[in-house]
């Protein structure tokens, strides 16, 4: 589950060291989800069919993958844009903004091509308007 | 205050709460900007529409409709971790069907023995 490099027995060591806060954003990270719900619904009506629950439990998958690359790379941008004075570790931390995103979005499409379908959304005014 | 296009169209909100969740979860503050919540949602949104036409692409080149976890498995055969996750899933859920019907199994037998009484 945790890929090459890391035994369970280090994780699990990690993971018994952890602080409150560490192990209460790690439980996060394990239960939250893209709800099954809100899947279905947005794949049923773009696709005008019923989709399996295998299905819908599919795309909630990858897309908590999805947004997870996408954060961690607008937590790069953050640090990049706003690096603070690096001075003071005990510096709260500071919340993640629109800029943030939009950047780190912008960098994922850029380094990964991977999004093909999203080419017409590019065109007109770049809200997805094809028509001028 | 934005400087993107203004925007005609009402998005749905069906991932508010969980965005905001796993904003956090990956890193954030266990507050998340409201504005960022809606930033991400729209682009999560986009996301899985854009992968259900690229899965619906897959299905009708064989001449299906229905679209199958396959379809997108296809769709994202370059994308190691993503597809890693799919095939991870699918084995947790047949450990968990294995599970349940020996689980099922033993009950139906230790309950016939008792009804028998």
């Amino acid at each position: 589950m945790f890929g090459p490099g890391l035994t369970a027995e280090e994780i699990k060591s990690v993971i018994s060291s952890f602080t409150d806060e560490q192990m209460d954003r790690y439980e996060t990270f394990r239960r939250a989800n893209i709800n099954r719900g809100g899947v279905k619904k947005l794949a049923n009506a773009v696709l005008n069919q019923s989709i399996t629950n295998t299905v819908a439990v599919a795309i909630s998958g990858f897309s908590k993958v999805f947004l997870g690359e996408v954060i961690e790379r607008a937590l790069d941008v953050q640090q990049r844009m706003d690096p603070g004075d690096g001075v003071n570790p005990y510096a709260a931390q500071r919340p993640l903004l629109a800029v943030h995103i939009r950047e780190a979005w912008r960098l994922y499409r850029q380094e990964t091509g991977m999004v093909p379908a999203a080419q017409w959304r590019r065109e007109g005014r770049g809200e997805g308007r094809m028509f001028r | 205050m934005s400087t993107e296009p203004v925007r005609k169209r009402k998005r749905p909100n069906l991932f508010t709460n969980d965005v905001r969740a796993l904003l956090y979860a990956f890193g954030d503050v266990s507050n998340p900007d409201r504005e960022s919540v809606a930033v991400l949602e729209d682009i999560l949104t986009d996301y899985i529409v854009d992968m259900c036409h690229e899965a619906a692409r897959m299905a009708h080149t064989t001449k299906r409709n229905k679209v199958k976890v396959d379809d997108f498995k296809f769709a994202l055969r370059n994308d190691y971790k993503k597809l890693g996750r799919i095939e991870e899933l699918q084995r947790l859920s047949k450990e968990i069907q294995e599970a349940r019907k020996t689980f099922d199994d033993s009950e139906g037998k230790s309950l016939g023995k008792s009804a028998d009484k």
